[in-house]
């Protein structure tokens, strides 16, 4: 394709997650278990992950 | 002695094992559904190889939530013994039962092959049956068998000798030291990437795999 410039690339999964918690301290505990315990295996992969307020999730309160 | 092998949805040689344990070697052997809980009858729990939950996210990474997997660990953590084959291998991974992980395969595709694999180990059941660096031939299939540990557990495992089979050159799909199987440090569970149950029966072509069955059976059995 001629695009010379690219010197890395890296291949990874990108999840997206529609949570209920009380506030985001205990979103962010959740969310960090569920990425260490199911959707990464740390002995290969890394992960990090935004947290950001759902205002119109689509599911009724 | 009691066999009992795991069936999780997508798994698929799980009745190639039953046949070897229960048909070629005359032992009970039952059929334990991944939703049962209960295995304290068995002797021997054997997770085997396919496609648990079509390996979606990561090979063995949601079989391992699983209730029988409770049930499993508890059973390994009493001293009793665990087999993982080829997808029940990376499941034991996945759990924790066994260190490190399996990866892709260094080239990226599944290899469907024969093997030459070297016994590095024979005090144990599992590998009892053999000779010490003798080299047998058994099947693999797998698309992520290349077994990975960060250096300080591939040193644990290599002072605690815990690898008891290892590729002989090629090492097709590039595992870390070769390791094509290990155990835990007190030798009671068990994971390896190929296949003893689809080299036991002799019409197979090759009879290479049942040395580890055998030596269950005798090694086992003795203390059972």
């Amino acid at each position: 394709m001629g695009y010379e410039t690219v010197e890395q690339v890296r291949i990874g999964k990108y999840v997206e997650l529609v949570l209920s918690a009380a506030d985001e301290d205990k979103a962010r505990e959740q969310v960090d278990r569920i990425c260490d315990r199911l959707l990464a295996n740390p002995v290969i992969e890394n992960y990090r992950f935004d947290l950001t307020e759902s205002v119109d999730t689509g599911v009724a309160r | 002695m009691k066999f009992g092998v795991v069936v999780f949805p997508g798994s698929n040689c799980d009745r190639d094992v039953a046949y070897v344990t229960r048909d070629l070697l005359q032992q009970p052997t039952r059929m334990v559904w991944h939703e049962s809980t209960d295995i304290s009858d068995l002797d021997v729990v054997v997770i085997p190889g396919g496609f648990s939950y079509g390996d979606y996210l990561r090979c063995g990474a949601i079989a391992r939530f699983s209730p029988i997997m409770r049930s499993v660990v508890e059973h390994a953590r009493q001293g009793k013994f665990v087999l993982g084959i080829c997808n029940g291998f990376q499941i034991l991974t996945e759990v924790g039962l066994l260190p490190g992980t399996l990866v892709r395969n260094r080239d990226l595709h599944f290899i469907c092959a024969r093997v030459p694999v070297k016994v590095e180990r024979t005090d144990l059941p599992w590998t009892q049956a053999y000779v010490t660096g003798q080299i047998i031939t058994l099947p693999i299939a797998h698309g992520e068998g290349r077994y990975y540990a960060s250096l300080d557990i591939l040193k644990q495992l290599e002072d605690h000798n815990q690898v008891l089979f290892r590729y002989e050159a090629p090492n097709l799909n590039g595992s870390t030291n070769s390791i094509a199987g290990i155990c835990n440090q007190q030798g009671n569970v068990f994971g390896m990437m190929p296949h003893p149950e689809r080299a036991s029966d002799p019409m197979l072509g090759s009879t290479d795999g049942m040395g580890l069955f055998k030596g269950l059976l005798e090694g086992v059995g003795a203390i059972a």
